[in-house]
């Protein structure tokens, strides 16, 4: 607080546009490990534990069709009603969480890794090595991630891997580019000049110190980066590039909720929207939080 | 309109002595002025019955060390508080008290009465602004035509020594060195024609040489303008070299108070002379410096007692259990349980 | 292991402990260093002095090869040092040659780490012979020397007080055994009391060590008190060097009178320092 004291380190990191595109502000400032943090901990831990033991959990089996129960209400037997088909909303509520969290996680999984990867060295080499791994990110950016999965698609067929193996390369360069320009910021610090003057390779610099280091601002903007990986997969499944009917799956399920809307039957698409809305918002939470405390953590 | 809002300013050619007129209130007056944060995980004194005075086109210097408080205590003359703090005491400029005032008063006080020049002049204008927005923004809010804050702009940007200064106006903040960009931090500190000035460690991220040219730019405006500053520092031997007294701050307490020629010389609380020991100098024949062991504390870490104790070579058990008041002598002040005894002579 | 390196006879001793000669760097069309040669006799201690943009901290890290020179050469113990090191043999030979110490004691040490850690690693790259007692001894002589205790061993940087981290950082380069330390700013960042206490323990361990300083500093007060000779370095070029005591007591070059008359202290005028520093321009 006063000026002879050293200065702080800025904790801020630099932001990639899209990892933090649409999350409101007003969340985010919330999120700095206020109670909404903590509420957004639960729910994701809830979350992960339904898709673990949604057989345990569901009342139905979510492919079971039932004609003559098409479009039934909320009722004690069916709490969030039943679809088109007659199958049950909730069963099929909860086991869209697999599907829902096992998409993102290899997204954001693979991606992460790579990008580590390509970011760490592109910001230790510098140089042309700097130059052609951020070239080739560029042109990956260029990239729009649906087109890419559209082209998976066709090459692939539908289902789940073929947008996944998309949304990978596409998130990739972003999390590369996140990655270097921390990795950069981190590398400039007189702590890593002082490894290298102590003669490390640079090896067990960035093995053991660097990205150590780094790593807990990197997932921080993976946890964000996942809500957004869930929203995309669920986008592509609800267009009928991803996952195929009848597996349950959250955009599948609103797509299936469309045509009941029209006879003023909200639940099919409203239940599956719901759960979307809240494991992103979720996220979004987390990764803000995680990504407030280590900014404060950071001296 | 601009002109009834341009009456209601100072008038800029306003001189040393139209200020004096007023001269029953001190234009800076801090009275016992205690400062904490609140319960919680970051409960803790800062600021421990701080008084301090600036008369109208006074120098006076504020040093201490890291923790001992300078910078908040510097700050909460523009009603600039850490989040959540709590105060007693008066903080008054030109009589009004600016702990009470409202939203409007400290608007009407920023605005008009006291500026502020920081330490790192990158951080305290907007990189991506031209410094001639950034001079005349101020200008133009009290209601100054375009053209006439440009030229006001123009003007204070040759005081303070920029050639060129058409050109700087155009040009952005990272165009200037940082020496360069202290200057215009200083134009634009002046463009309100404050009674006060707060200088917080405005020469420390400065070279020597740049910080000479800073301090002699500051002392002259300073003597045309009339305006009283509170000059904070962590460098004795600079506070010593421009202001006419000297607080010096330990652990959220002001220890010793003294004009500065009379504190360099026989400095009376030991927590000055150790520091001034312990400050490495350039004469020749200097002795090494000194060094005090331990680390200075803050007010929250500070020992009941005398908060230095723990450091002081002169310490008795009583310094440990007896907080000591500051007690006016002959030159000054100082908070020392023994400073009668002579222990410095 | 702590043994004192006392400068042995031959070419050495002749010599200079470390040689720099004609060295150059440009960064762009920016000359930041021209032409700089100075000799660092053994157990030394010279200042490089200089403002920002003066090229001493490039020097600094030319010369513990933290940046490659465009010219010149640099020389430990006869040993060159200036091009990329071949293997990692010769990687640590050098590390043992020239160690550093960097200003700012917040960012110079790894958040993660604790102290004795920090420590132990350098000594398994340096001193694998050591062993794990071997090592945990020489840890606790390292703290010792530089007055921390085994609570400060155990502790994370953060909770250190810059102080505290500053006597780690001189531990660390410490126990690589250096011949020549290199110190860049490293008082600068500290509060005033602090400073006296690390500037007694640098001297103290000079004496005690005979490792070489180089004194990088922009506080021509502090470099008085710790350094033989200065180096007065501007734009990049050397304008004056000599013992210490005469050039501060007779500046032959003005800028080097500048640079005295400007330390704040009796009868200070920056009305004249301005005007001298507008002639020197």
């Amino acid at each position: 607080m006063t000026a002879a004291a050293p200065p702080l380190v800025q904790g801020g990191t630099p932001e990639s546009p899209r990892m933090r595109r649409g999350a409101p502000a007003r969340i985010r400032a919330l999120a700095a490990n206020g109670p909404l943090f903590t509420v957004a901990v639960v729910v994701l831990v809830l979350l992960v534990l339904t898709a673990i033991f949604a057989p345990l959990l569901a009342p139905y089996d979510p492919e079971q069709i039932n004609l003559k129960n098409s479009l039934a209400g909320s009722s004690p037997n069916h709490w969030l009603g039943t679809d088109q088909s007659g199958r049950d909303t909730f069963s099929r509520l909860l086991y869209g969480a697999r599907t829902g969290l096992l998409g993102p996680l290899l997204v954001v999984g693979v991606s992460t890794l790579l990008g580590i990867v390509m970011g760490v060295v592109a910001a230790w080499r510098g140089g042309w090595v700097d130059s052609l791994l951020s070239r080739s990110m560029d042109m990956l950016f260029a990239f729009p991630a649906m087109l890419l999965a559209m082209l998976c698609v066709a090459v692939y067929g539908a289902g789940l891997t073929a947008p996944v193996i998309a949304m990978m390369v596409a998130y990739t360069p972003y999390v590369g580019r996140f990655v270097r320009s921390v990795a950069r910021q981190e590398q400039s610090r007189p702590y890593i000049e002082a490894y290298k003057v102590q003669g490390w390779s640079a090896w067990s610099i960035c093995t053991k110190h660097l990205i150590p280091n780094i790593v807990p601002t990197v997932f921080a903007q993976a946890a964000i980066s996942f809500g957004y990986a869930l929203i995309e997969l669920a986008g592509l499944s609800y267009l009928g590039f991803g996952v195929q009917e009848p597996t349950a799956d959250w955009g599948v399920m609103v797509n299936a909720g469309q045509s009941p809307l029209v006879k003023d039957v909200m639940l099919p698409a409203f239940a599956p929207a719901t759960a979307i809305v809240i494991a992103v918002v979720a996220f979004g939470i987390v990764g803000e939080g995680l990504a407030d405390r280590v900014a404060k953590r950071e001296r | 309109m601009a002109d009834t809002t341009k009456s209601t300013t100072k008038k800029k050619n306003s001189v040393p002595a139209t200020r004096a007129a007023d001269s029953a209130t001190p234009l800076l007056a801090l009275d016992d002025v205690t400062l904490r944060l609140p319960d919680g995980a970051a409960a803790r004194p800062i600021l421990d019955g701080v008084s301090l005075r600036v008369e109208r086109g006074e120098t006076i210097g504020l040093v201490g060390e890291s923790g001992s408080g300078k910078s908040v205590a510097c700050r909460t003359v523009l009603g600039l508080l850490p989040k959540n703090a709590r105060t007693t005491g008066e903080v008054r400029v030109e009589g009004t008290d600016v702990l009470t005032a409202g939203p409007a008063g400290l608007r009407d006080l920023r605005r008009n009465k006291v500026s502020m020049v920081f330490q790192d002049p990158r951080a305290s204008v907007n990189p991506m602004r031209r410094v001639g927005d950034f001079l005349t923004e101020g200008l133009r809010l009290g209601g100054m035509s375009k053209k006439d804050a440009l030229a006001r702009a123009e003007e204070l940007l040759t005081e303070v020594g920029i050639r060129d200064p058409k050109g700087a106006l155009r040009r952005f903040p990272h165009e200037f060195s940082g020496g360069m960009l202290q200057r215009v931090v200083i134009a634009a500190a002046l463009t309100s024609d404050p009674a006060l000035l707060l200088a917080d460690e405005p020469t420390t991220a400065l070279d020597v040489t740049t910080q000479a040219e800073v301090v002699g730019i500051l002392r002259r405006l300073q003597a045309t303008h009339g305006t009283g500053m509170l000059f904070v520092t962590h460098d004795l031997e600079l506070a010593a070299a421009i202001c006419d007294r000297i607080y010096v701050m330990y652990a959220g307490r002001i220890v010793e108070s003294r004009p500065a020629a009379e504190l360099f010389a026989r400095p009376r609380h030991p927590y000055t002379a150790a520091l001034l020991a312990s400050t490495p100098r350039l004469e020749e024949g200097a002795e090494p410096p000194t060094a005090i062991s331990g680390r200075p504390v803050s007010l929250a870490e500070a020992p009941t007692g005398c908060a230095f104790a723990d450091r002081c070579a002169f310490a008795v058990d009583r310094c440990r259990t007896e907080k000591p008041a500051l007690v006016e002598d002959g030159t000054g002040a100082a908070a020392c349980l023994r400073v009668e005894e002579g222990i410095l002579a | 292991m702590s043994k004192p390196k006392t400068p042995q006879g031959g070419p050495e001793a002749a010599a200079g402990l470390l040689e720099v000669r004609g060295l150059c760097r440009t960064f762009g069309d920016h000359k930041a260093v021209d032409d700089v040669s100075f000799t660092l006799p053994p157990g030394g201690s010279v200042g490089i002095v200089g403002e920002s943009g003066s090229g001493k901290t490039t020097t600094a890290r030319m010369i513990v090869g933290l940046e490659r020179p465009d010219g010149g050469s640099i020389t430990v113990g006869g040993r060159e040092r200036a091009s990329r090191p071949r293997n990692r043999a010769e990687r640590l030979a050098r590390a043992r040659e020239v160690q550093m110490v960097f200003q700012d004691p917040y960012l110079s040490l790894d958040p993660r780490i604790a102290v004795r850690d920090c420590l132990d690693e350098v000594l398994r790259l340096h001193a694998p012979e050591l062993g794990k007692p071997g090592r945990e001894a020489r840890v606790a002589e390292l703290l010792d020397q530089v007055g921390l205790g085994a609570r400060e061993a155990g502790a994370l940087p953060k909770r250190l007080s810059g102080g505290q981290r500053q006597r780690v950082a001189i531990a660390r380069a410490l126990a690589a055994n250096p011949r020549v330390m290199i110190l860049d700013e490293a008082v600068a960042a500290l509060d005033v009391s602090i400073q006296a206490q690390i500037l007694e323990l640098l001297a103290t361990i000079r004496r005690e060590e005979g490792i070489g300083y180089l004194f990088v500093s922009h506080d021509l007060a502090v470099v008085k008190h710790i350094t033989d000779d200065v180096v007065v370095l501007r734009n990049g070029k050397i304008v004056e060097s000599g013992r210490t005591a005469d050039v501060l007591s007779a500046p032959q070059h003005a800028y080097t009178r500048l640079l005295i008359d400007s330390v704040p202290g009796p009868g200070w005028d920056p009305e004249r320092i301005a005007e001298s520093r507008r002639a020197l321009a």
